[in-house]
């Protein structure tokens, strides 16, 4: 018999934001976290001095930035869901990451090294905190989860693809807990340059306004977002407090080209379709590539299939997360569910193709059952991830 | 000072860097790995830091399989003896 897969716990360590009543309080606030990052590129960063010692320091030189992101977010996650370790049973528990970059910070300060003093100056800890999957590792080994665990590299969508494909593994059996989400780290030198020539098609704004008729640039984020999952059996038994059920998930991929987002919007429609299953979302989170054509797609996708939903928006706060994005959307969505209130809208003049959904400008009160999230990833890829509000709560 | 003991110390010193530890707090026969959980990347690092600090190639040396500082101490006059050699013969010698 299929398991449903609930969330019972969120962590959060975004710029500026290190608990949930932060990240919820960036939403009412006119102020947003993003800066110049460099003179093509706009986005935010978080303050390495705001993690202060939450990992001992001989852990966290031997990690780049988006491990130690994780590790923490990952802590906050489980003791937000008030998981008691010891009851675990850690076969059956498992960690899923969403990441897009790897540890460039770690990489650049070690290509450095070599080319100024040679190969012995490297740190040996390179080969062991650059690649993707070394939060998956390093959560894993802090705790002993020994079950199925992955890391998932989709571009914007990974995030995405990590909840639900814990929640697959929890629906089918095969675990009882996991923890999913993503992680980044941007601020680097090779990022930035990678990432200035994609921000650079409206150079003249100040702002990221994705969906929106306004001049737009795009922004980019960092840090790392975090969810517990758990079988709902076991999460009501233990009397633990579920934010939301993640009720459906659905890819669609059109190839296109490698370095493009999808431009047929049937694609996305299809995603979004096949997540709702025949339900009808209170609000829709889109990716919000901030790239006007790939912007314009997903619009249409939207007013077609969710044309009488509201649409909320609070990654212009601090730009697009990449692997993390989705994640975040979902703390968001789950934060929403939970406050039974809906978040801002956050662009001021959305796309004609959107007139027919609902903006807000302030927080509102609503009865809110479902959240559709959308991710989209370079060479075509559209996701969507259904979330319905929690039914057990302690 | 004994060149042994001055050698051991900066073997400790350099653990107890690595460490974020107090050079004191660390016993030359403490066991590296049972004691103060290093792994075998760690003395790698290890082994770099020494190579700065004693300004010499430490090439050769099995870290890994060391247990101990003192094993240190005498893996690395094992590949170095001159550096227990009065001066004039460490001269000779290098």
């Amino acid at each position: 018999m299929k398991q449903q897969a609930v969330i019972t716990g969120i962590g959060v360590v975004l710029p500026g934001v290190m608990s949930l009543e932060a990240l919820w309080q960036t939403q009412l606030q006119a102020a947003t976290a993003i800066r110049p990052l460099s003179s093509r590129l706009h986005g935010s960063r978080i303050d390495e001095a705001d993690l202060g010692e939450l990992l001992p320091s001989r852990l966290a030189k031997k990690l780049d930035a988006f491990t130690r992101y994780a590790l923490i977010a990952s802590e906050f996650a489980l003791n937000d869901a008030r998981v008691e370790l010891d009851t675990l049973d850690k076969t059956r528990s498992g960690v899923f990451v969403g990441n897009a970059f790897g540890g460039w910070r770690f990489t650049e300060n070690e290509l450095r090294h070599l080319h100024n003093d040679g190969p012995r100056a490297v740190s040996p800890f390179q080969a062991t905190s650059w690649f993707p999957a070394a939060p998956q590792g390093q959560i894993t080994i802090h705790y002993g989860f020994k079950g199925h665990s992955k890391t998932l590299m989709a571009d914007r969508a990974s995030g995405l693809h990590s909840v639900a494909a814990a929640a697959q593994q929890i629906e089918k059996g095969g675990l009882d807990l996991a923890i999913a989400g993503g992680c980044e780290s941007t601020n680097t030198d090779f990022v930035r340059t990678a990432l200035e020539n994609f921000g650079s098609d409206d150079g003249d704004a100040a702002l990221y306004a994705p969906l929106s008729t306004s001049a737009s640039r795009f922004a980019v984020s960092e840090g790392a977002v975090f969810l517990v999952l758990e079988n709902a059996t076991r999460a009501q038994q233990r009397g633990a407090y579920v934010y939301a059920n993640v009720d459906g998930f659905a890819i669609a991929t059109k190839p296109c080209a490698a370095d493009r987002y999808q431009h047929d919007s049937a694609t996305m429609m299809r995603a979004m379709s096949k997540a709702l299953n025949g339900a009808y979302p209170d609000v829709v989170m889109p990716d919000a590539c901030g790239v006007a054509d790939a912007d314009a797609v997903e619009a249409l996708a939207i007013a077609e299939i969710a044309g009488r939903a509201a649409i909320a928006l609070p990654k212009v706060k601090f730009g697009h997360g990449y692997g993390m994005e989705g994640a975040l959307d979902i703390a968001y969505a789950c934060l929403m569910l939970q406050k039974q209130q809906r978040l801002p809208t956050q662009i001021d003049t959305p796309l004609a193709s959107l007139k027919t959904l609902r903006h807000s400008k302030t927080v509102n009160a609503a009865e809110l059952d479902r959240i559709l999230i959308n991710g989209c990833a370079s060479g075509g890829s559209c996701s969507s991830l259904l979330l319905s509000k929690g039914k057990t709560k302690s | 000072m004994n060149k042994r003991v001055e050698l051991l110390n900066k073997v400790l010193h350099c653990v107890a860097c690595y460490l974020d530890r107090e050079t004191q707090s660390l016993h030359r026969l403490s066991a590296l790995e049972d004691d103060y959980g290093l792994d075998s990347t760690e003395m790698v690092c290890i082994a770099v830091d020494l190579e700065k600090a004693l300004g010499l190639s430490l090439k050769g040396i099995a870290f890994g399989s060391l247990k101990t500082p003192d094993n240190i101490v005498e893996a690395i006059i094992r590949l170095h003896p001159q550096l227990l050699a009065e001066p004039q013969r460490a001269a000779a010698l290098a």
